[in-house]
């Protein structure tokens, strides 16, 4: 009991964090706002009063950095929960969301659709069909095996991770090195400069669902982590449990990919830190993964933004924190030695 | 027959038999015995160049790199004489690493001109002259941040025969970049403090916003026409995202986009050859509601303006001068200066839309 009331004050602090970086990110940024003229601003709807801040403040906060801010939110959250959920079902702390060749494969889609001009849509809709659609292959691949173990997901998913770079090579290969390349490179570096709030409906509706069917399959998380053997031996129906989380993590990683680029160290990271505060309890590692993975979602998206009057891609910030955050961590879980 | 081609171009290419000689913009000699006739550009836009040095400039070029030129423009090129320009060798090269010797050789030119972009191909460039083809490192399209803008192509006048026709071309050019610079340098003396402009490559082609960078042809006609670009200081190379909220901070008075048939499918601007001018203000009016754009004062003020990516540099110039400093420039008038270009020099001049304010009246042609 004690476990689970420690779980859910880390989840009350993560959760206030996350609201005081809310209300901090959202004076954050090149265009200056006030503490006082944000107050303003957010209480208007609900006091209808006029607010302080000038029309362009009011923008700033609605338009710009709201949306942004949730997408960011979203997206950490996400990625973390379905990093924690690789590492349990592999049973091991390596793992990542890019081992399943689901976010290459997303990213395929994506640079195909700028290449070919689809627009904003199309490149949404390809980014996320080409996520989904690699994890199909990943699948096919696997089915074909003598042995449809855990070793051959992973195995399948590095060989046609590696297949989807090379694709997405050859598409920045052909692509228009002065107008098309530069779009490409840059949206394959991940970003949260385009978001709004029709990209953050398209990215809540397939990460929440798929995130709610996680913690609801936390427990059995848990039951794999043991070993397949031991599963069995508890009646779970190993093969068919895996594929069901596989494809979760694939829906909330194809999302986020469409939403803003590729993003990097989050799925591997944030589960790590998490864990050194809740144990391997997957019940409460993956609630305490997605508020740890949208703070730091958040934070790093405010140095990409705010730094310098040019977007920092965001896996360039994530790999410099993300590394040796990393290396730190996995010192610390050797020491104590990992269980998930 | 190549082998017999190759070994009559060798001599050719010998000094001694030399009747044309030019130092191109690299610094190197180039010679020809007679008037260049085979001809490969490197440059998509050279062919426009070569249609105001001669009437039917698809009977000098051999092979041609059409990189990112639209159908609108290849088929007003081709309508000058069809059966000429289908015997052109259309290649596609988007830098110097694909310019392949081989391709080039295969074509037969009596002489290969790179751009500035091509002329790091060092590899590719002696293994043609080893082949005994004489290439010429020359920018055709006007540079106006130099002090003779129009050196280039001059030089390719005298390569083809038409050394009184460059000079001409070259006066025109000259004389229209002098009436703006000379306003600006008096300008800056007593004014200390421009008006900032946003310049937007590619506008709309993705979200706010794009900036050029530093040293760009693009960016540098903004500074000659007394202009601050507000990403200037930022942004490297070719061109770099700016932040929404960079843009909104940073607030330019004057917001110019760059478009073309190339962004169409993008939601981008939209301008070039056959272009409606409806179709182009429509386009501008969607890229200045992109969040960041549409929260500064250009767009308040209706500052907002577009040009055609591909447009001539000299008209280019105008407009962003008469844009920038209307007071200033009230006597300059683009449409009639590209009227002239056109009455003048162009073996059939472009129709469509080459430039779009929110106000345009007619179609400017």
């Amino acid at each position: 009991m004690r476990g689970a009331v420690s779980a859910r004050v880390i989840l009350l602090v993560l959760g206030l964090a996350w609201l005081g970086l809310l209300a901090c990110s959202l004076t954050l940024g090149r265009y200056p706002i006030s503490l006082s003229n944000l107050s303003a601003i957010l209480l208007e709807p609900v006091m209808h009063t006029a607010a302080q801040g000038n029309d362009i403040e009011k923008t700033v906060v609605w338009t710009v950095r709201m949306p942004r801010i949730l997408v960011a939110s979203l997206a950490g959250g996400g990625l973390a929960v379905a990093g924690a959920v690789l590492q349990g079902v592999f049973r091991n702390p390596l793992v990542g969301p890019h081992i399943i060749g689901v976010s290459t494969g997303a990213t395929v889609g994506g640079a195909l659709s700028i290449l070919l001009g689809w627009g904003a849509v199309g490149l949404l809709a390809s980014a996320f069909g080409s996520g989904m659609l690699s994890l199909l292959l990943v699948y096919a691949v696997t089915r074909t095996l003598p042995r449809a173990n855990t070793l051959g997901v992973v195995l399948a998913g590095v060989v046609l991770s590696g297949f989807f770079a090379a694709l997405v090579s050859l598409i920045q290969y052909v692509a228009d090195s002065e107008e098309k390349l530069p779009v490409i490179v840059y949206w394959l570096m991940g970003s949260f400069s385009t978001a709004t709030y029709a990209k953050l409906t398209l990215l809540a509706g397939p990460t929440l669902a798929a995130t709610a069917l996680m913690l609801i399959l936390a427990w059995r998380i848990n039951i794999l982590s043991l070993g397949d053997e031991e599963a069995r031996a508890l009646h779970v129906n190993t093969g068919h449990l895996r594929w069901m989380l596989l494809t979760a993590v694939a829906i909330v990683v194809s999302a986020q990919v469409a939403v803003s680029g590729s993003i990097g160290w989050v799925g591997l990271v944030i589960p790590h830190a998490a864990r050194l505060l809740t144990g391997p309890d997957h019940r409460k590692l993956l609630p305490v993964s997605f508020m740890m993975g949208a703070v730091f979602m958040v934070c790093v998206d405010n140095v990409a933004r705010s730094l310098t009057g040019s977007e920092i891609p965001l896996s360039i910030l994530t790999a410099i924190i993300g590394a040796p955050v990393f290396l730190c961590l996995l010192r610390r879980s050797q020491s104590r030695g990992w269980s998930g | 027959m190549v082998a017999v081609w190759l070994i009559g171009m060798m001599l050719v290419a010998l000094p001694a038999s030399a009747a044309i000689e030019i130092t191109d913009q690299a610094g190197r000699t180039v010679q020809l015995a007679q008037p260049a006739q085979r001809i490969f550009f490197s440059a998509p836009g050279d062919f426009t160049i070569m249609a105001m040095l001669e009437e039917n400039p698809a009977r000098r070029i051999v092979a041609w790199n059409r990189w990112r030129l639209d159908k609108h423009t290849l088929n007003h090129w081709r309508s000058i004489d069809p059966d000429a320009f289908d015997r052109i060798n259309q290649m596609v090269i988007d830098g110097p690493q694909n310019l392949n010797a081989e391709m080039l050789i295969a074509s037969q030119p009596d002489l290969v001109v790179l751009d500035h972009y091509f002329k790091s191909a060092t590899q590719t460039i002696s293994r043609l002259e080893q082949a005994g083809i004489p290439v010429a490192i020359l920018d055709l399209e006007a540079d106006l941040r130099r002090p003779n803008p129009t050196e280039g192509l001059e030089k390719m006048a005298v390569l083809i025969g038409r050394e009184q026709r460059g000079r001409e071309v070259g006066q025109f050019i000259r004389e229209h970049v002098e009436r703006i610079t000379s306003r600006i340098a008096a300008l800056k003396k007593r004014q200390a403090t421009l008006p900032t402009v946003l310049m937007e490559p590619h506008a709309g082609s993705g979200p706010c916003c794009t900036s050029v960078g530093s040293g760009v042809l693009m960016g540098d006609l903004i500074l000659m026409a007394g202009g601050k670009l507000i990403g200037n200081d930022i942004v490297e190379g070719l061109s770099g995202q700016l932040s929404a909220e960079f843009v909104i901070s940073s607030d330019p008075e004057i917001y110019i986009g760059t478009g073309g048939r190339h962004i169409e499918s993008r939601g981008g601007l939209l301008l070039g050859p056959g272009v409606d001018l409806d179709a182009s203000r429509a386009s501008l009016e969607r890229v200045t509601q992109r969040v960041g754009v549409a929260q500064t004062r250009a767009v308040r003020n209706k500052r907002t303006y577009g040009i055609w990516h591909s447009g001539y540099p000299i008209i280019n110039l105008e407009l962003v001068a008469t844009w920038i400093h209307p007071e200033l420039f009230s006597d300059v008038d683009p449409a009639a200066t590209l009227a002239e270009l056109n009455r003048r020099f162009m073996a059939r001049p472009l129709t469509g839309t080459f430039w779009v304010t929110p106000t345009t009246e007619k179609k400017p042609r």
